[in-house]
Formats: C-alpha cells, structure tokens, sequence
C-alpha cells in the first residue's frame, strides 16, 4: 500500500500536455453564444409581434361570412380574410385590386415555400405566403422573415406571427409585414424574401420576387395643428396616407404639466360622419412619446378619398409628471422614490429584476407598470422579460430588463417610467382636415 | 492590466476582456478537464462547454473577486456533467494504454470525483491559483480558520480515501 502526497494531482495535472488542446475550442463557444442570443432576441421581437396580432384578434369580425367566403376564393387572400373584416384600408385594396398574386416557390428539406402574394406601397409591404412541410408544423417554434433589395437586408421592420399551430398542421397560410418609417425604396423593383424555419437544423427559404403593379404615391398632408386637451397640448403635424396604412405625425408640447403614457383611442370620420378608421394593430406606432415626433399607424383610406376627415382623440392615458416614475437601486435594494398615488409593492430581486404587484385597472387588463428603466447613466434598458400570474385581488408581476443589448448592466440609482396609469384626460381631442 | 482589472471589464461584458480571460486560464482548465475526461477529444468538447457557460454567465458574478472560485465551480460542474453523459455511451477506446503517469493521475482522480462537489472545487482552486488561505476565506465569505480546518479534512479524506484504494 502506498500513501500519495494528494498535493502530487497538482504535478501531474501539470504534466498534461496541451500539444492536443484545440486552440479555437473558446472561440467556438463564444461564436455559439452569439448564435444563441441572437436567436433569443429575435424570438422575443417575433414574440412581441405575436402579441401584436393577438390583440388584433379581440377586434370584432365586421366582414359578412359571404364576402369572407367569397374573398377566400381568391388565391393567396385567405390569409387577409380576418384582416378585410376588421381594417377597411385592407378590404378597399382587395375591392380595388392593389393586391398582386404571385405564385413563386422554394422546397428546401421537404418544405414548400410559397409568395402567393403582394401589396406593396411606399409606408411597406404586406406578403403573404403559404407554407407547406413534411413535418409537423406544430413542432416548430417560430420564423424569422426577412426582406432584402439590391442584395442589402431592407431599413424596416419585418414582421410575422406564427401561432402555436396544433398538432398535425402540414400547411398553413400567413402574412408578413413590412412598415418603413423612412419609406421604401422602388428603384428596382425586384425584391427577396428569406424565411428561417427554427428548428435543428434551420431551414432557410430565399425567394426572389419582382413587383409588376405601379407603387402608388402616399398622400401627404400637412395639418400642423395644436389641439389642447385638459389642459395638455399636443401638435399634430402631418397626416400621410398610404393604401396600406395612415401615418399621424404628431409631438407632445413638453410644457404640459402631465405625462402622456397612451393614445389608445383615434378615431377617424368621414364628411358623411361614417366612422373610418382606428388605431391599426400590429406595429402601431414608431418612436416614444418622448420624442420630438413620433407616428401613430392608423387604418387606410386612400381608396376613398373623403372630401375632409375628422380625427378625434379619445381615452388619452396621462399621469402627473411628478408622479411619473419610480426610483430604486438595485445595489442597495432600495425605492428611493414612489409617488404616492400608485401601489405597487414593489421588491428588488437579484439579477436586475422588479417583482410587484398591481390591481388591475380595468377587468381583463394584463398590462405591465413599466416598459423600460433609465439608469444613473441616462442609459435606455428595455423590460425583455416579463410574466404576470393573476392572484385574488391583484396581479402578480415580474419584470427583467434587457442588458445584453447594451453590454453592461444598468448604474444605480435607475428611474423606471410608469407606463400605464388608468386616469386619462378629461374631454375629446377634435380636428377637421380638409383633403380636398 | 492586472487579472483583477480584467475580470472587472469582463464581469461588465467587455467582450475583448472575457475573451482574453478565459483564454488566460484555457490550459488549466483543459488540464482539468482532461483529468477528468480522459482524453483529448472530450477534453476539447468540455473546454468548449465550460467557456460556453462562463460567457454566458459571467455577468451574474458579483465582484471581480470571486471571478475565480466561480470559475472553477464551472469547470467541475461541466466535467461532471459531461462524465455522466460520458458514462451513459459504451467506453471502447477508453482502455488505451496510458503513461504510467496519467494512469496515476486518473487514479487519483477517481477518488477526488468521490468527494462532495465543493471539496473538489476547494482541490483545483488550489491549482488554478496558489491562493493565500486568506483569500480562499474572502472568497468563500467564510473564517480562514474555517478553510484551513476544511482543506486539511479534504486532504485527510484524500489521503484515507487513497490509503483504501490500495494503490501500489
């Protein structure tokens, strides 16, 4: 028997030789992480716009079931079928033949990609497709579009919904939209669509598509009108209107004594007072509140050109600026500031998240305190992940914010921004535009 | 720049700065890994895993300070888990024969993987750094009287266990 001096592992570790350690081993991981994040936050940008177009669906179904049926006879409609009943601007692009059918397909790994169609105009695109597979579609966990011209990814947001689709679903028909604040660029008019089936491994479609259909001209008109509401002033600069949608560029006097969190209800007449358009689900708006613009996305009427419309702005959601955000430290695990008039509760955990809980202001309501925090550093960080499990007298949230986008975590004391409130401003925001 | 700075730039995600790290301390943790792997091959594929799972969280160590025993709790951690998967697929090539030396040292190994998973971490954080007791105590946020007593029953199993093992 012999007894070894345990400090001896140490010498003989040392005598490995590294003559077969591969040197790119940590690269690989670190270009695996990447690979993974990337993945993770597109799957939360397609999870939001899943989101999105939930909401779409409590919207109620206008369209008569015949005009649904005869609509769904067309090839490649069937997936806007639920979007003629709801959005007018949509069922006046079907009316108006604006839709342009394609039929241009890919197989890749037992897989059929098909454009069945376009609508395209200079605020985006809408294209739908349809997919067909040798697998079960239930088995995949989301799609990734993207648009590329010239052989460059598009400047505009891409993007689908692809629903928990139930077991033994072998083809499905469904749309992507493409909203570009800056405009689209038709100086050639042949475009690619690429689509990635996640999964292991990846299936990735890439289909060349040409638009043959004249692009027609937005409408531009300019309004530049202050409206003032309880009190509060807001401008509305420039309304655009494109068959797809209509843009409202609006700012919010930075004066005004509240915060606006929501413009939640825009509604739009006709001089016939026939109520035309509303908020548009899916993307409805660019840039913060905040900001010195920012556009609010409303249904289209760019068929019917009314002779003036009216545009009212209703349940404006707006808090005292005073009141309006929280302050904590996470170090210390400390809320510095609270206003007084909002319950929450409020505990810090580990790992920069915020735990509390919130009666709803409304029945059914499940929206979140806070979308985003700003850090000691004037730093940005939105809410990435977020969970709300509904208790007996409230709902019990949970927030973490996202530090990976900005590469280091946020410096205490950190500001969270109240971003629903309940209370909206007394009266109706009103103004006539003539379009004429 | 010293191991410190570099671990602090790393823990608030300085890409440069992590991969640099974890390059600074790639052969240790191979070594370690081929301890407790085998051979080269799956000593490559832990390597790779281990400094996939300290990228990816690196940002949850709370000072730069305890950047090493958070290392090395990683490193053990992968080769265990790997181990076990190892064990679930058929060993063929595995009873190569060996240099007397690394006979030795797998030998030694197998009673180290015997011991409680914080007492093997206690063991090689010893060997990616001649630490002080005293900074094994800060680091483990206990006495250093505490580690000495500790690291003398490990060495005291150690040397039971290896007395049993009948090694000769």
């Amino acid at each position: 028997m012999k007894l070894v001096d345990p400090e001896k592992y140490t010498d003989l570790l040392d005598a490995i030789s590294v003559d077969q350690l591969h040197s790119d081993a940590q690269l690989l991981a670190y270009q695996r992480l990447k690979k993974q994040k990337l993945r993770q936050k597109r799957f939360i940008q397609l999870t939001l716009a899943a989101a999105f177009l939930l909401l779409v669906m409590i919207g109620s179904i206008r369209l008569s079931p015949a005009i649904a049926q005869a609509v769904a006879q067309i090839p490649g409609l069937k997936p806007l079928v639920e979007l003629i009943a709801y959005d007018k601007g949509m069922k006046d692009i079907v009316y108006n033949e604006y839709f342009e059918p394609m039929n241009e397909s890919q197989t890749r790994n037992g897989k059929t990609l098909t454009i069945t169609g376009v609508v395209a105009d200079e605020s985006g695109m809408m294209i739908s497709y349809k997919l067909h597979s040798n697998e079960d579609l239930a088995n995949f966990k989301s799609i990734l579009p993207e648009v590329k011209h010239n052989g460059k990814l598009i400047q505009a947001a891409v993007t689908s919904n692809w629903p928990a689709y139930d077991e033994g679903t072998y083809e499905v028909e469904n749309k992507i939209d493409v909203v570009a604040i800056q405009g689209m660029d038709y100086s050639s008019k042949d475009f690619e669509l690429q689509l990635t089936l996640h999964e292991e491994p990846e299936t990735l479609f890439a289909i060349p598509f040409t638009l043959q259909k004249d692009i027609q001209s937005s409408k531009h008109y300019p309004i530049n009108k202050q409206l003032i509401v309880d009190g509060q002033r807001f401008t509305v600069h420039e309304l655009i209107i494109s068959p797809l949608r209509s843009e409202l560029k609006m700012s919010i006097d930075s004066s005004n004594s509240k915060k606006i969190l929501n413009f939640g209800d825009i509604r739009i007449y006709d001089e016939q007072q026939e109520e035309w358009g509303k908020i548009r689900n899916g993307i409805v708006g660019f840039g913060q509140y905040e900001d010195t613009q920012f556009s609010i996305m409303l249904e289209s009427n760019y068929f019917r050109t009314p002779k003036n419309m009216t545009i009212e702005f209703h349940n404006i959601e707006a808090i005292n600026k005073e009141d309006a955000f929280v302050m904590i430290d996470f170090d210390k695990k400390q809320v510095i500031h609270q206003p007084t008039t909002i319950q929450l509760d409020l505990e810090i955990k580990d790992h920069f998240e915020i735990q509390y809980k919130m009666a709803p202001y409304h029945k059914k309501e499940h929206t979140l305190a806070f979308n985003h925090l700003i850090d000691a550093e004037g730093t940005l960080y939105y809410a990435n992940l977020s969970s709300i499990s509904e208790e007996e007298n409230f709902l019990l949230m949970w927030q973490a914010f996202d530090i990976d986008t900005n590469q280091k975590p946020p410096v205490s004391p950190v500001k969270l921004e109240i971003a629903r409130y309940g209370q909206y401003l007394q009266g109706v925001g009103r103004m006539q535009v003539d379009l004429q | 720049m010293d191991e410190i700075d570099l671990a602090k730039r790393a823990i608030n995600g300085d890409e440069t700065a992590q991969l640099q790290l974890f390059a600074l301390y790639k052969e240790s943790m191979y070594r370690v890994a081929y301890s407790y792997m085998r051979n080269e091959h799956d000593a490559n594929d832990a390597l790779q895993e281990m400094t996939y799972q300290c990228l990816k969280n690196i940002h949850k160590v709370q000072s730069p300070h305890y950047f090493k025993t958070w290392l090395v709790r990683i490193v053990i951690n992968t080769c265990l888990m790997m181990q076990r998967q190892q064990k679930r697929m058929v060993i063929t090539d595995q009873l190569m024969e060996q240099p007397q030396h690394m006979t030795e040292l797998f030998e030694l190994n197998d009673i180290i993987t015997q011991l409680p998973t914080d007492q093997q971490e206690l063991i090689h954080l010893k060997y990616f750094q001649d630490l002080k007791n005293s900074d094994i105590a800060a680091l483990h946020n206990i006495p250093e009287g505490t580690v000495k007593s500790r690291l003398h029953k490990t060495l005291k199993k150690l040397r039971h266990l290896w007395g049993e093992g009948d090694i000769s």
